[in-house]
């Protein structure tokens, strides 16, 4: 099979119809992506086309050409980002929750195993999305702290303060649902 | 020695595999004799696999590549007539030129009896127009005054109404949190809903059952004719209990 890199060879050689090989190849990955930190479809959908028509304008200028990949993933990121409502005020977030986190674990291990999946997606869908981003992309993505740095443009220290903090919203608001019915 | 407030806060990165050497080791030998530090791994643990199960869940598959196509070749239509007229422009300058210079190489007399004009060559312009951002509202309902609502409602209020308003209104109580004698868990418990023209949370701190404190945060998305004072401020509510709450924290 030929491989990304040689797509993208042929595309900047004008070998336009290449490149719709390229958005079948990775459109399902940019819409996970979307998806899970933008939570609508359509929305999502809008992003994977914005993604691939932005990407062929700046093919150029992808100069690791083997890892595609996590070049149209940034572009992916980008465009979520912009869309994203813009009530996110993480910088604001302060030790209200340090203070809230510190104290005893809100929910049991073994409560939370008996925790209904469709809850934990609310719970998600509730997070700032600033939080939410970070985690979809330590747990989607898989990426390391480091990247996830790089990808959202703040330092690794700030990373790990927002992934704790945000699991910790997440057992809160899962230890609520839990005594309702979810 | 680390304290258990420091290792708790370690806690999710470890599970992530970002805590390595010394730190490790010692996190490791406080969580084998501490029970809470203990449980709070294991709870950060199930959390982590419910969130890869979760993410694991499959997503519709989509196909966009006709559409992107389609968009690439109509750009490259537009680009490909840009360049013609910029090609049929360049052509029709030269051209004018010529003549200028056959026009001043002849007679001073005849000059203003000649006029060339020159068409420039039609452009296309496509106006885009931008629908104006929506006008936001936002209206933060303290339900209950306490330093904990200024608190709350600034995570959840833009930056600029929590300046003029809630630090203003509502500081009650001045005690920061930390110095609550809290027998039970206290809890933040959020609940959101949403319309095309609003967002609504409610917030609570939780101690237990009670409500400590709880604010609202409205969010308007103002229609264009519509104006920011025509929408009515909700209905504060009083939550009964507080001063339950306050004997029960030690207030
Ligand atoms: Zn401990």
């Amino acid at each position: 099979m030929i491989s990304d890199e040689q797509i993208i060879e042929l595309v900047l050689k004008k070998h336009i119809d290449e490149y719709q090989e390229l958005v079948r190849r990775h459109q399902d990955s940019v819409f996970r992506l979307a998806y899970r930190i933008l939570g609508r479809r359509e929305e999502a959908e809008d992003v994977v086309q914005d993604t691939f028509v932005k990407a062929y304008s700046n093919l150029a200028s992808c100069r690791e050409r083997n890892k595609f990949w996590p070049w149209i993933r940034r572009i992916a990121l980008n465009i979520c980002l912009r869309r994203a409502p813009r009530e996110c005020l993480c910088e604001a977030i302060d030790d209200l929750h340090d203070a809230i986190c510190d104290r005893e674990s809100p929910i049991e291990a073994e409560v939370l195993k008996q925790v209904d999946i469709s809850c934990l997606r609310r719970a998600v869908a509730e997070l700032p999305t600033c939080y939410r981003t970070i985690i979809v992309l330590r747990y989607e993505e898989e990426l390391a702290y480091k990247e996830i740095a790089k990808l959202v443009g703040e330092s690794v220290d700030v990373v790990r303060i927002r992934l704790y903090r945000a699991k910790k919203m997440l057992a809160q608001q899962l230890a609520v649902m839990n005594d309702e019915v979810c | 020695m680390m304290k258990c407030v420091e290792i708790r806060k370690m806690l999710s990165a470890y599970a992530d595999g970002e805590i390595k050497g010394r730190t490790a080791s010692e996190l490791q030998a406080h969580v084998a004799q501490c029970d809470l530090c203990r449980a709070e791994m294991k709870t950060m643990d199930v959390l982590q696999s419910k969130l890869r199960e979760m993410m694991s869940e499959p997503v519709e598959a989509v196909d966009v590549s006709n559409y992107v196509m389609s968009q690439l070749t109509s750009r490259q239509a537009t680009r490909i007539s840009m360049f013609r007229w910029i090609g049929v422009g360049a052509a029709m300058c030269f051209v004018v030129l010529l003549l200028v210079c056959l026009f001043l190489a002849s007679s001073s007399t005849e000059r203003a009896t000649m006029r060339i004009v020159q068409n420039p060559p039609r452009r296309h312009i496509t106006k885009v127009q931008h629908d104006p951002p929506p006008q936001r509202k936002i209206i933060v309902t303290p339900i209950e005054h306490h330093r904990c609502v200024e608190r709350v409602a600034k995570l959840h209020a833009p930056r600029p109404y929590y300046h003029r308003h809630i630090r203003r209104q509502h500081v009650a109580d001045r005690r920061p949190i930390q110095d609550w004698k809290s027998p039970e868990t206290m809890h933040l418990a959020i609940t959101s809903s949403a319309t095309a023209d609003r967002i609504e949370k409610t917030i609570s701190v939780k101690l237990g059952d009670i409500n400590l404190c709880q604010a609202k945060v409205t969010q308007v998305n103002l229609q264009p004719n519509e104006d920011a004072a025509s929408i009515t401020r909700p209905e504060l509510e009083v939550v009964e209990n507080r001063g339950a709450a306050m004997n029960q924290i030690g207030g």
